[in-house]
């Protein structure tokens, strides 16, 4: 099944597209202690070629419902049961799924049909239980989904408006910076897991994220890079994007972000011209590569030494002061990062090691809807949110926060690594940037995005180090000099999460855990995506393996096939199954429609990496060194009393290129 | 001939059911579900209700002999049978369980008592029909290729 999404100006529409067959396949799990009954509606769930699972207690369906995470499609329960009431089961499939409930019960009396709608049970049938309600039984299944998906979005375009961002039609950077301004401290008051727990309940009110897919992202970045990123507004820009999936206010939130990172990290190409005539671009870059190096400074790393090193002459950062306080910053931003995991930059090995992998991976539903909560709403327009969680901390562009980019699983580094080195090089190369951060780590760092040609190359070289992790923890996954051999990989803090992933290519999720199921996507902003129970049909939907079918028997082909979409993981957090899945870890996107492309590691395009047109930079580059706000961009970053001018202020040398 | 005799006999039989009321149109839509996967289906439901029904009865009756007499329980009781009975369309059965149960619920011993005495009747009488229907279905069955009886 796909879920496609239709943008516009309005509510975005979701439109299913079912297998032909559909609801065939639909896997219904049915409760009830009358063997009787069981037998009868079993019967006409198989004739409606439902795959139907009985169980005549309540207790066992609670574990199977446990067990084989999103196994089940529909449940039907019966009201009066001895060992548990249907209620109650009711209650507790809702609290740990998002699975559709439709209780049973020869009882029609108002106040248990009442309970039953209270308790949230999508339907309340009277025995004995009719073929004509069995058939269309399908339709909770979808409009759960369906809301879902319109459940997100409105959280974006709340976002959006809030920035007092004309949702695109106000091309004015300095305008949107200032919106930015305003929506990062919005984000600010709202950061934190209260926000991301009221996300994170029930449906209608979750924020609906957009995960920003490589090809999505690269079909935006190519619009704006049309369009002239001074010139880019949502509108225009979905207009060329001509994605049915995402609004204008998809679009615009993304879009604030991009502006962002673009300016932090004049991503867009030395050869703008600043208007101090330096390559302005670069210099961010620089500072915020060198202070990515420095990173979260792991005693004992040199980081320093290191980063002068790696920093290619010019690009070192003038003061190492500068750098340094940077580094302070991007500690501090990371502390703050929203995710407590993530707060800090540390270094890879060092939060990797604390979290291990798979706790990283496993980014809880709620750390990473938390997270990518946080990044939405941090969205302000930097599109580089500070990973809210530990994904973001991979990404620096908000867009990559949502696929756990950063966050390699362990098991998936070696993918990853080759997958980002690879990345990295062609971002390089394409984009003659020397600062491009060809892995996550490097992404995370986000705000340092660029690094200059020899930091890349030893990143890249550390890259292909097998088991780079490139996500890292979320704690900034530094990317300490020290840390480049193999086991930092990270090439990057992860400070601004978003940033690091800012750049299309590598952006997208090297490596998620495989968990898809366990992992909250988060979208490309960072929003939560929906439960993982929806999260795996909505996987399993649009299918986003590449193998997904959509027939019925498919419905569940992939949930354990780790579909890491956007799964942004949060510092720390666990990716329940993140061990499991080696290789190669898609990032699919499971939310969009494009998330069919799933961003696997080895799936990044080459085209994502052509990401930063150089007007754009330069546009950005200018208002953003116009900027006065940190804050603005904090926010995005999560960075807490990170300042953009330091970085901005400093003035690197010529770009090597 | 003689199948179609017994086809004849079968399908009176049955529409006498439906007009007497012993059966509603859920034992149709038991009927629609048989097919080649589950050929005697709708004798295999009978069968099960036929058992469950008489067990969770004499379950009932001993409850009722109790003094005094819980009612929740005989509610919950009588709540499974009406279930059971909705599932093949035992429509006066049911019919008896409701009764039964708002007796329950006006703790009215006597109505109980007496809704209870109907109840084991009609699911007398509903077993003595439906096991000649279905005897009279094999027999059909035997005659010639087994059908699935009309409606």
């Amino acid at each position: 099944m796909e879920i496609s999404r239709r943008g516009g100006a309005g509510p975005s529409l979701v439109t299913l597209k079912l297998p032909m067959d559909f609801p065939a396949g639909l896997r219904v799990l049915v409760v009830d202690d009358d063997p009787l009954c069981l037998k009868t509606i079993e019967k006409l769930l198989w004739n409606c070629h439902y795959d139907v699972t009985t169980c005549p207690r309540a207790d066992t369906a609670l574990s199977m419902v446990r067990d084989r995470k999103g196994g089940f499609d529909l449940i039907m329960s019966d009201v009066h049961m001895p060992d548990m009431d249907g209620f109650k089961l009711l209650e507790l499939i809702g609290s740990e799924t998002d699975l559709p409930v439709i209780m049973i019960s020869a009882d029609d009396g108002k106040d248990v049909v009442m309970k039953g709608v209270t308790n949230g049970a999508v339907d309340y049938i009277v025995k004995p239980v009719r073929i004509e309600a069995v058939k269309i039984m399908w339709q909770h299944v979808v409009r759960k989904y369906q809301r879902k998906e319109k459940v997100l979005e409105p959280v974006e375009c709340a976002e959006e408006e809030k920035k007092a961002d004309e949702n695109g039609e106000n091309t004015s950077l300095a305008e949107d910076d200032e919106s930015w301004k305003n929506g990062n401290r919005k984000k600010d008051e709202n950061d934190g897991e209260d926000e991301d727990e009221q996300r994170e309940d029930s449906p209608p009110l979750k924020k609906p994220r957009v995960v920003w897919s490589q090809e999505l992202h690269q079909a935006f970045v190519s619009a704006v890079t049309r369009l002239g990123i001074d010139k880019a507004v949502p509108k225009k820009i979905l207009e060329m994007m001509d994605v049915p999936a995402i609004t204008r206010e998809n679009v615009a939130s993304h879009l604030q972000k991009y502006r962002l990172f673009v300016k932090k990290n004049n991503i867009l190409g030395d050869q703008k011209q600043l208007s101090d005539g330096t390559r302005a671009g670069y210099a961010p870059v620089n500072s915020v590569s060198s202070f990515d190096l420095q990173g979260p400074h792991i005693p004992g790393q040199h980081m320093p030494q290191n980063q002068m090193n790696l920093r290619s002459g010019p690009r070192q950062l003038a003061a190492t002061g500068t750098t340094l306080s940077l580094l302070d910053r991007m500690n501090r931003f990371n502390s703050n990062a929203q995710n407590s995991n993530t707060s800090r930059i540390v270094p890879w090995e060092q939060s990797f090691n604390n979290r291990q992998m798979n706790s990283i991976l496993r980014s809880p539903t709620n750390m990473e809807s938390r997270q990518s909560q946080q990044v939405l709403q941090s969205d302000s327009n930097l599109g580089l949110q500070a990973t809210q969680g530990t994904s973001s901390f991979l990404d620096p562009f908000p867009m990559s926060t949502n696929f756990a980019f950063n966050l390699t699983p362990s098991s998936a580094c070696p993918v990853n690594s080759i997958q980002q080195s690879r990345q990295f090089d062609q971002f390089r190369q394409q984009n003659n940037f020397t600062a491009d951060v060809s892995t996550r780590g490097q992404l995370m760092n986000g705000i340092s995005g660029e690094l200059d040609d020899m930091l890349l190359s030893n990143l890249c070289q550390q890259i292909t180090t097998p088991n780079s992790h490139v996500g890292g923890t979320s704690a900034a996954e530094t990317l300490l000099p020290s840390s480049y051999g193999s086991a930092s990989q990270t090439l990057y803090p992860c400070v601004g999460d978003n940033y690091t992933n800012a750049l299309a290519g590598n952006s997208f999720p090297l490596a998620t855990s495989t968990a898809t199921r366990d992992i909250l996507p988060l979208g490309m902003f960072g929003e939560t995506v929906p439960p993982r129970s929806e999260i795996e049909l909505l996987d399993h939907m649009i299918g986003s393996k590449p193998e997904d079918n959509f027939a019925p028997n498919h419905w569940n082909s992939n949930r354990n096939t780790g579909i890491e979409s956007n799964v942004v993981m949060p510092n720390g957090t666990e990716t329940p199954d993140c061990n499991k899945f080696t290789g190669a870890v898609q990032c699919s996107n499971s939310i969009t429609a494009e998330s069919s492309a799933a961003v696997t590691t080895n799936d990044v395009p080459q085209s994502s990496i052509n990401v930063f047109p150089n007007e754009l930079k330069n546009v950005v580059s200018d208002q953003f060194l116009q900027q006065e706000g940190i804050g603005v961009i904090d926010t995005e970053l999560n960075y807490e009393a990170f300042s953009m001018d330091d970085i901005l202020n400093y003035t690197p040398g010529p770009l090597p290129m | 001939m003689e199948r179609s005799s017994l086809q004849n006999q079968a399908a009176a039989m049955k529409k006498s059911f439906f007009d007497q009321g012993y059966l509603d149109e859920q034992f149709y839509q038991l009927e629609e579900l048989q097919d080649d996967a589950s050929p005697n289906f709708v004798e295999e439901v009978v069968a099960l209700f036929l058992r469950d029904s008489s067990r969770l009865i004499g379950i009932i009756e001993q409850a009722m002999d109790k003094h005094p007499q819980d009612y929740r329980k005989l509610e919950t009781y009588m709540h499974q049978l009406k279930g059971s009975s909705s599932s093949i369309g035992a429509l006066k059965v049911k019919n008896e369980c409701t009764h039964f149960r708002e007796c329950c619920a006006e703790d009215n011993l006597e109505g109980c008592l007496r809704s209870f005495q109907k109840l084991k009747r009609e699911h007398a009488i509903l077993k003595q029909k439906l096991e000649a229907y279905f005897q009279l279905l094999k027999q059909m069955g035997s005659a010639g290729k087994a059908t699935k009886s009309g409606k």
